[in-house]
């Protein structure tokens, strides 16, 4: 058995320690939010967050990730009625065309965000590198930096005026 | 067309489905009985015609028959429904329509279920109208029957019937039964377009929230009770043949049930998949790799030369005595073309599920097909028809790729082998290397131009494998051409006086299949590149060419005006930066519908003399726009998509295999590489015409005009990156 911590909960589960972490999430788990798209870490769609950093889970043996915390799509969004700022944006902005590529995108973004709250374009183009055989890079960008107004908390004023 | 006519195709497309619906019987159990005993039914969730389904609760359950593959077809056609329905948009969800005669489509003869060549909007937009304005009519008779008044005197809307003489107000969900029982009317009053509440609006797509959240369900989501899993491995040679494999070994693996053999593949059906795709990486091939042992790219292209220059050469289009023109021209200017096979590489890798048990067959698949797909298992399982049940799941990226049967059949008889529901999938080598691809494209262009370099005559021979010939063949022309090799040249918009259009079928071993933009999107990089050498070579403006060409076409020059403006055309470019234009008439397939539009690509290279590919203006008309925040996807994605094959696509072959496996040697455009985008939508006029594929072509050529403008350099061959 190998224990894993994913979206809040220590799962254990009966697979070679050598299983790709994508596929105890998707069969062992039911948690198929994450996709399965080429199975050598090029195209992002199997990306989770492992202790906050975005990883390729179809490349992540199990056993490497004991010990830590495993977040996916299904539990980004906890605590958040709303939802994450990231799915209000995708939201807004309609950014999904199929879907297939979005969970993986949407934790990317959010991973970026988490590291930089305000990021350029450059920063996009730099951390961003999931693939969309649709194309929807346009709308994952101006959505991303909607995210950023969305999550933006105003610093507090250091002569801030009390109520009388 | 004017509305008086499309409400008479709409009405005669939408009768000809309600008496092939054969009075609903075809409809699922519990709605048929609300249907029939509607008057004795107290409650519960009534049909009214096969689109619309409105409960006691006031739910709109709506009927979808299209795949939703991201072009946001379901969307669009709720929206036509819910407005002549007069529907609560809020009210409105959405469910899967059964394989069944009201949701068939007919292209050029052809009647199914499925989704493809962008024509669902164009083709049900007459008959979903009529089934909204239909059901709108019975429930507004039902009120005005309950109240005693003129019916003329309620008016529809938003989910209630009104009669404002009283003041009264009766929901829909109070009305429905009573509607049910009413016969359906056969000439409803369509809404005025000053009418439409929900038509032509930028409302948001109803999946986004799904896809936003990880609980779409895509086909490879799909889990059934008992399910076991499976992976594949093809024979890698084109035409050759599994002759043994280390069986002993691999169904020793951990998890292995079985292994399934058929024509030209090995299916490990295992307990988890990754078991299944361990074993299938353990399984050694043992193949005879027959007459395409040997095949590799080059051979390919010297098969495409020598057909273009036999005897089967076939005339797609013949206007004038362009040969003549050619020998009399001052200049004739020659240009060949050579565009490579490319692969769908649709994110979702090909899967399916199936459960096949002696007396039924169900399929949950990612499919465009379910039409044709239930007809043929029902023959290759003996079964009847209504024994076939086909779930459309979510579609992970369609392209034309998952209207194959290839893999439901797969799953099918790996079901059939293992007596359990089994799910396959493709790895993503598999994928790449076993797609029905996009042909190659050879063309030959001639122009001649006069003394002031007028272009007086043309002549293009285009040259491929036959998609036709292969998927098609009764929509070969009688001499055997293919519309798809020489479609976007054939049928160009331009007027030249002497014009001659010819296409050359290619025997070759690739297993060819529909990719979005078919033809056109090579016969556009070909033509458009054409046309802007031949105004560079007669000193004419590459925009003034194409406004002269196209001069009695007014929609044409409105969106070529429209993109020039915005990309501010002939105005001085900073240094290092060029601009290219395109422009393309998207003539839908059996000419449904045309969309035209045109495409100007700003690009530079930087220091390392990579190309960058800063800004596409893109003006778009396709008749009315169902939802302009829908079409503006579409044009984004679509430019996205063309881009991604101009820069980068290709497939080759060496010793009759596929070279290409996965992302790292079949790459994909990457954000950093997307253009900004610019659109403009020009409604035209007239029904409404397809998007899923209008704006593919004109990106590639848009942007090798755009290279040659700035370095001289002209572009003959993509993936343009290569070059």
């Amino acid at each position: 058995m190998i224990s894993v911590n994913v979206n809040g909960r220590d799962e254990f589960v009966d697979v070679p320690p050598d299983t790709p972490l994508l596929w105890v999430l998707r069969e062992s788990l039911g948690l198929t939010g994450s996709k399965f798209g080429c199975g050598a870490g090029l195209c992002g769609a199997c990306t989770v967050h492992v202790d906050g950093q975005a990883v390729r889970s179809c490349v992540a043996p199990v056993a490497s990730v004991t010990g830590r915390v495993v977040t996916t799509i299904e539990g980004l969004q906890a605590d958040r009625p709303a939802g994450h700022p990231v799915q209000q944006a995708w939201i807004e902005h309609d950014v999904p065309q199929c879907g297939y590529c979005q969970s993986g995108m949407i934790m990317a973004a959010a991973a970026l965000l988490a590291a930089t709250p305000n990021p350029s374009d450059a920063d996009i183009d730099a951390s961003i590198t999931n693939l969309c055989r649709c194309a929807t890079y346009h709308r994952v960008r101006e959505a991303i930096h909607t995210a950023a107004r969305i999550a933006y908390v105003p610093p507090p004023r250091s002569t801030e005026r009390t109520h009388p | 067309m004017s509305s008086r006519l499309i409400s008479e195709v709409g009405r005669r497309r939408f009768l000809a489905s309600m008496a092939a619906s054969a009075s609903g019987l075809i409809i699922p159990m519990p709605m048929v009985h609300a249907q029939t005993s509607g008057a004795t039914s107290a409650s519960g969730p009534v049909l009214i015609t096969p689109w619309i389904r409105i409960g006691t609760d006031e739910t709109i359950t709506l009927y979808m028959s299209q795949a939703e593959m991201g072009q946001g077809t379901r969307t669009g056609v709720a929206q036509i429904l819910a407005d002549e329905l007069e529907a609560d948009w809020s009210r409105i969800r959405l469910e899967n329509a059964p394989v069944a005669a009201p949701y068939q489509i007919t292209i050029r003869g052809f009647s199914s279920q499925f989704t493809a060549a962008s024509s669902a909007i164009t083709l049900l937009y007459g008959p979903l109208r009529m089934a909204g304005a239909c059901a709108r009519a019975m429930l507004i008779e039902a009120a005005a029957s309950q109240w005693q008044v003129s019916r003329d005197q309620c008016q529809a809307r938003e989910g209630a019937v009104l009669h404002e003489a009283s003041g009264r107000r009766m929901s829909y969900g109070a009305l429905a039964q009573a509607a049910a029982a009413l016969p359906i009317p056969r000439e409803p009053v369509l809404k005025s377009p000053a009418q439409f509440r929900y038509i032509g609006k930028p409302i948001h797509r109803l999946d986004t929230q799904a896809k936003s959240t990880g609980k779409a369900q895509f086909g490879i989501d799909v889990r059934i009770p008992g399910m076991l899993n499976a992976a594949i491995r093809h024979c890698p040679v084109m035409g050759g043949k599994i002759v043994g494999y280390n069986e002993a070994s691999v169904k020793a693996m951990p998890g292995v049930r079985t292994v399934v053999q058929t024509e030209d593949a090995l299916i490990v059906v295992a307990n988890h998949y990754w078991q299944a795709r361990a074993a299938s990486q353990a399984l050694r091939l043992d193949i005879e790799p027959g007459p395409q042992a040997a095949t590799d790219s080059a051979a390919l292209w010297q098969a495409m030369e020598r057909a273009s220059t036999g005897t089967g050469i076939l005339v797609a289009r013949s206007e004038g005595d362009a040969s003549g023109a050619l020998k009399a021209a001052a200049k004739v200017i020659e240009a060949e073309y050579r565009l490579p096979y490319l692969a769908h590489a649709t994110l979702e890798p090909v899967n399916c599920t199936a459960e096949v048990t002696p007396d039924r067959c169900t399929i949950w698949a990612p499919t465009q097909s379910p039409g044709p797909l239930r007809m043929m298992l029902a023959g290759m399982l003996k079964l009847p028809l209504e024994a076939i049940t086909i779930h459309v799941t979510y579609i992970g990226g369609g392209f034309g790729r998952k209207g194959q049967p290839d893999f439901v059949i797969q799953a099918v008889l790996a079901s059939k082998a293992v007596r359990a529901p089994v799910k396959l999938i493709w790895s993503r080598e598999e994928d790449t290397a076993h797609d029905f691809y996009r042909p190659a494209f050879l063309g030959r262009y001639r122009a001649g131009l006069d003394a002031t370099g007028n272009l007086v005559g043309l002549t293009a021979r285009i040259a491929a494998p036959s998609l036709l010939a292969q998927r098609n063949p009764r929509w070969l022309r009688q001499d055997k051409l293919d519309e798809t090799t020489v479609e976007g040249t054939a049928d160009m918009p331009y007027g030249i006086s002497h014009l001659q259009v010819e296409g050359v079928n290619v025997e070759g071993p690739v297993r060819l299949g529909w990719l979005r933009s078919i033809g056109h999107g090579p016969n556009a990089f070909m033509l458009e590149s054409f046309i802007d050498e031949i105004a560079h070579a007669g000193g004419k403006d590459p925009l003034a060419l194409r406004r002269h060409l196209l001069k009695n076409d007014p929609r044409a020059l409105a969106v070529l005006d429209a993109v020039a403006r915005a990309a501010g055309w002939g105005k001085a470019m900073p240094k290092g930066r060029a601009l290219g234009i395109a422009y393309h008439m998207y003539v839908g397939r059996a000419d449904i519908y045309r969309t035209r539009s045109a495409q100007i690509a700003e690009v530079s290279f930087d220091d390392s003399g990579r190309l960058k590919v800063h800004d596409i203006h893109v003006a778009v008309d396709c008749g009315l726009v169902i939802n302009p925040r829908l079409v503006e996807a579409q044009v984004q994605g679509s430019i996205g998509w063309g881009l991604s094959s101009a820069l980068k696509g290709a497939i080759s072959f060496t010793g009759g295999r596929v070279a290409q496996s996965n992302f790292n040697d079949y790459p994909l455009l990457s954000l950093a590489e997307m253009p900004r985008i610019h659109v403009q939508l020009i409604e035209g006029g007239g029904e409404p015409g397809g998007m899923g594929e209008g704006t593919v072509p004109s990106t590639a050529p848009a942007v090798a005009n755009a290279i040659f403008a700035l370095t001289g350099r002209r572009l003959r061959s993509s993936p343009l990156l290569a070059s």
